[in-house]
């Protein structure tokens, strides 16, 4: 499997503004729903300039705090392991 | 909310479940991971030797490649992402066709050169040869997802909606949403008004707007959804649900290590 | 390679300083190319 590649475009002490090579509306969108869950995010959107042919960009601001952006974004990505692998300990059992 | 799964149907080609306690977002990355990323075999790249037939070769080679396969996607590799420089045996493999009209030509008739590929339906015709007429190919089976084009597509049916609820508030069994509801979800008993499964329910609100006493509500549960699920045979539908949670779980890992090399 | 004539599938030799094409043997004008001998590869889409 190829390894998520990301670009930094822009980098503040609560914002945060990265591209993603080669992802699409599948992942960003499930991402960015998982940033919305954090009462630390304040904006959360990612945008792909030109279907098909342009990388999604996500903007990400935090609120002021102890935890810096790039550690908001992790826990976000935690709470998606977190529950597709409950998902799939749901599955045993029932689907296969 | 803790999640839960409720199989309500589910075949070798077809599964329909009900997921509860996922985000609208997890559930349509769930979807279009089936459709979309969930990688599969097929024929594309076809070496004509000789064609007789009546069939141009390209519209042999768009048939060919049209055929599902059935293969365990985890065995090979995306073309993309392999080592190699023009193609080995983890990112490709073969089938050939040699016949002589007259004769019919199905997909049976392919010789896999993998005995791990297989066809999923052995009744579909490819083309009819006629006396004298001859084809001679050799056809290249890669790895590819549904982004890149239809025939890699494992769900040829993927959707869900949310779990509607109905209710009667009010009623005096007029049987007027009995009459209009085109998927049966009200049926009358002895002359009572009843809900019956309100499951198949499409929330188009003809019974609310037929009700004269305003008495019927339709809810939907934003968390809990109704999966269909349907492969072309190439994936068993449980190993494709099972597969797309595992990619899109291992994408978020990667993610993770990636973001971990970052912050520091 | 050769053209051979459409209606009596006689291969025909094309005499390419006489002005216009004519099957040799019956005379008919609309002739055919052959297909090439070569391994042709063709994308499946």
């Amino acid at each position: 499997m190829k390894d998520v590649e990301l670009k930094v475009l822009r980098e503040g002490t609560n914002e945060l503004e990265l591209e993603f090579v080669g992802e699409g509306h599948t992942f960003m969108n499930l991402l960015k729903s998982s940033l919305l869950e954090d009462p630390d995010v304040l904006v959360a959107t990612y945008d792909i300039k030109f279907m098909n042919i342009s990388n999604p960009i996500m903007y990400l601001k935090t609120r002021e705090g102890d935890r810096n952006p790039y550690q908001v974004l992790g826990d976000a990505v935690d709470r998606i392991i977190t529950k597709f692998d409950e998902l799939s300990a749901k599955l045993v059992g029932v689907i296969i | 909310m803790a999640i839960e799964i409720n199989v309500i149907e589910l075949t070798e080609r077809y599964a329909k479940f009900i997921i509860s306690g996922l985000t609208p977002a997890s559930a349509n990355a769930l979807r279009r991971c089936m459709i979309n990323e969930v990688p599969r075999m097929a024929i594309d790249e076809v070496n004509f030797y000789e064609n007789t037939s009546v069939l141009f070769d390209e519209q042999l080679a768009l048939r060919l490649g049209l055929i599902p396969l059935r293969a365990d996607p985890g065995l090979y590799v995306l073309e993309d992402e392999c080592t190699c420089e023009d193609g080995c045996s983890l990112c490709q493999s073969t089938a050939s066709i040699s016949a002589e009209g007259p004769i019919k030509i199905y997909s049976s008739d392919l010789v896999m050169g993998d005995e791990n590929i297989s066809v999923a339906d052995d009744n579909i015709l490819i083309v009819d040869l006629k006396d004298g007429q001859k084809l001679l190919l050799n056809a290249i089976i890669k790895l590819g997802t549904g982004e890149m084009h239809a025939k890699w597509q494992n769900a040829v049916v993927c959707g869900y909606k949310n779990i509607p609820h109905v209710s009667i508030t009010d009623c005096n069994d007029c049987g007027r949403c009995v009459d209009v509801c085109p998927r049966d979800v009200f049926k009358c008993v002895d002359g009572r008004v009843m809900i019956g499964d309100d499951i198949n329910c499409s929330c188009c609100n003809l019974c609310v707007e037929a009700c004269e006493l305003d008495g019927i509500v339709i809810e939907e549960d934003p968390e809990a959804f109704l999966f269909k699920l349907e492969t072309d045979g190439g994936m068993t539908a449980s190993a494709l649900i099972v597969y797309a949670v595992r990619m899109l779980r291992d994408k978020a890992v990667r993610l993770k290590s990636v973001l971990e090399r970052f912050s520091h | 390679m050769g053209y051979y004539c459409a209606k009596c599938k006689y291969l025909v030799e094309i005499d390419y300083g006489s002005p216009g094409i004519r099957c040799n043997y019956c005379g008919h004008r609309i002739l055919i190319k052959q297909r090439p001998t070569m391994v042709k590869t063709v994308k499946a889409e």
